[in-house]
């Protein structure tokens, strides 16, 4: 009995696999670039604004004044206030409403505003290709499903794929040396690029997938859908009350869960009789970004929404964001997110350029394709590096999604003119291979 | 236990890619030598898995992982000058000439994967998560795997659709993927 797949097949998986990765393109690079990036999203937050107050650890009531303080501070009721409490990679302590994000000192009092606009664009751009919420998440959620598709394609089209998984030929000419680089960081990366794909998609796609269960099984509440897995919101009471005690949950988290990292206080309708408090914490050596440990106003325990030891699908659940963004081992795992993001993002990259190279090899010469394709990879990196320069010349305020945009846009136009220039004189074609993709 | 177990992990994914290494670069295939390259893998996941459940399996992935990137790189650094022909399969996305553009066609193709393809999938979703619960499993866990199972299904299924080469065939294929919703709806309420 043979295992080997028929050509028909192999042929049919690899005009799969380059419809989805011609289609996606663009947009696919920019995710895995930006990503990779956001793999040290509290280390750029930190570069951003060097001058926050920093501490290992911060006392409970010190909290409590801090929290005080900012409530004081807000002109409406915040629905929500978030304490970020100091952490390695982070340690600062930020507190958060609606409508404003303030860093306080070790003794809970107010210092400044939070000021890294450039770090939360580079989020947007990641997280909804700067987009309305709802239309971005669910693009880059599709195409980490796309990734997915690409990855079942890929091996399908490529039978001796895990046999030549070390054959990298990256000194020969001609385009092999570009396909071998493709295959060989897509093997080797495999089991991540399915990681991060799926729980990319997951992440992006559970808008639309809960209104769909929610549709189907709950009446239209799709607040529903997620109750069984991160826990409900209790009944809401507008009567006015006093702030809740924030210290004396962190102090019961402390004497009770001293193995546990409480990295956020999140207050629920804050200063109302229905306000709560949830503290998050992060448990050593699991995947799970946290357990919600959730307390009533005055600091009393309720209990634990089960994210560390409830179901297995409310574990899965709270293990997609920590497993995406790879921040469950420090920065010796962050190192390797970056490497195999860095890969992934030159598999997206060459696939074009593999794809331009049989063209040109059957005699169809694309200039303006080509011109473009490396606009777009190298225009992105430029531009977000340019955004970076704008966040310290002109300040927390600039522009930064219309620079990066307006720049990688005017990148793609000046290189495809400048290829339709080229190809009117009559000059030959640049050829991309390994070694000068740069250069080109 | 878990530190020695998560070691162990390691060692036998560095393990691994060394004799899948070795096993691959032989002149003839070997199956006891892939085999023992791919049952080091999984014993390195079992390690990882019994040391610290699924952070020990992710962790010891990306050893295994890292030791891959690396000779990769030596391979590279390694690699001599040659000039080998590359493969040229054509992949029929863009006409060549004297072909149609046949973008009806295309644009149609592209409407069956993205739209009908993810709406095939959250009704597959839907349907498993009916199924679930049906089974006796509690609502977290079917929530969670009509969560999990949208996108997933959706990449196989785009993989699967693009592969088919007439439209009756894509069509009976989402219409496969979408009815488990029916049976599973009426039986849910």
């Amino acid at each position: 009995m043979s295992l080997a797949l028929e050509p028909s097949t192999v042929k049919r998986a690899l005009s799969a696999h380059a419809a989805i990765g011609l289609i996606g393109g663009a947009l696919l690079y920019l995710v895995c670039f930006s990503g990779t990036v956001l793999v040290l999203y509290e280390e750029l937050q930190r570069f951003e604004q060097p001058a926050a107050p920093e501490m290992s650890s911060i006392e409970p009531a010190a909290v409590q004044r801090g929290v005080e303080a900012v409530l004081a501070s807000e002109d409406e009721a915040t629905t929500h206030l978030y304490v970020h409490l100091p952490v390695a990679e982070l340690p600062r302590t930020t507190i958060t409403t609606d409508t404003q994000a303030v860093h306080v000192d070790r003794h809970g009092a107010v210092v400044g505003p939070e000021e890294n606009a450039w770090s939360d664009f580079l989020y947007a751009l990641h997280y909804t290709l700067n987009l309305p919420a709802l239309v971005g998440i669910t693009i880059v959620g599709a195409l980490g499903a796309m990734i997915v598709a690409l990855a079942v394609s890929g091996v399908i089209a490529h039978p001796r794929i895990f046999r030549d998984a070390f054959r990298l030929r990256a000194r020969n000419s001609g385009g092999v040396a570009l396909a071998d680089w493709h295959n060989r960081l897509s093997v080797w990366t495999l089991p991540f690029t399915l990681a991060i794909a799926l729980t990319g998609a997951i992440i992006g796609l559970a808008t639309l997938a809960a209104y769909g269960i929610a549709t189907a099984s709950y009446g239209g509440d799709v607040e529903a859908v997620y109750a069984p897995l991160f826990g409900d919101e209790p009944e809401a009471d507008e009567a006015p009350a006093s702030a809740p005690d924030v210290a004396a949950a962190m102090r019961y988290m402390a004497s009770e869960y001293p193995d546990v990292a409480v990295t956020y206080a999140v207050l629920h309708d804050p200063q109302t009789a229905g306000q709560h408090v949830q503290m998050v914490g992060a448990h050593h050596r699991r995947l799970i970004f946290g357990e919600y440990y959730a307390f009533d106003a005055s600091g009393k325990f309720m209990g634990t929404a089960g994210l560390a030891d409830g179901a297995i699908g409310q574990q899965a659940a709270a293990s997609t964001y920590n497993l995406h963004f790879g921040n469950f081992g420090g920065l010796i795992v962050k190192l390797a997110y970056i490497l195999f993001g860095l890969a992934l993002t030159a598999v997206c990259a060459t696939g074009i350029y593999i794809w331009l190279g049989k063209r040109r090899r059957r005699g169809l010469h694309e200039p303006r394709l080509t011109a473009v394709w490396n606009a777009v990879v190298w225009g992105a990196p430029a531009a977000l590096a340019l955004t970076l320069v704008a966040r310290f010349v002109l300040g927390n305020d600039a522009p930064f999604t219309a620079i990066f945009w307006i720049a990688l846009a005017l990148a793609i136009l000046t290189a495809g003119w400048r290829a339709r220039q080229v190809e009117v004189s009559g000059a030959p074609e640049p050829v991309v291979t390994a070694g000068n993709a740069s250069q080109v | 236990m878990g530190d020695g177990l998560l070691w162990l992990g390691a060692i036998a994914a560095i393990g691994g890619v060394g004799v899948l290494r070795w096993s691959w670069a032989r002149k003839s295939r070997s199956v006891p030598a892939n085999s023992a390259g791919w049952g080091l893998l999984l014993a390195a996941c079992a390690a990882g898995a019994a040391a610290a459940g699924a952070w020990g399996v992710t962790v010891v992935s990306l050893v295994g992982m890292t030791l891959a990137a690396i000779l990769l790189g030596w391979a590279a650094a390694t690699s001599p000058a040659g000039r080998s022909k590359p493969a040229d399969r054509r992949v029929r996305m863009l006409p060549e000439e004297g072909e149609s553009l046949r973008l009806g066609g295309r644009l149609l193709t592209f409407a069956l994967v993205v739209l009908a393809g993810l709406a095939a999938s959250l009704a597959l979703g839907i349907a498993l998560r009916i199924a679930a619960l049906g089974i006796g499993w509690s609502e977290a866990d079917a929530n969670a795997t009509a969560l999990i199972a949208v996108p997933l299904v959706w990449g196989v299924l785009a993989t699967a659709l693009l592969m088919l080469d007439n439209r009756r065939s894509q069509l009976v294929l989402l219409a496969a993927t979408s009815l488990p919703l029916v049976p599973a709806l009426l039986a849910g309420s």
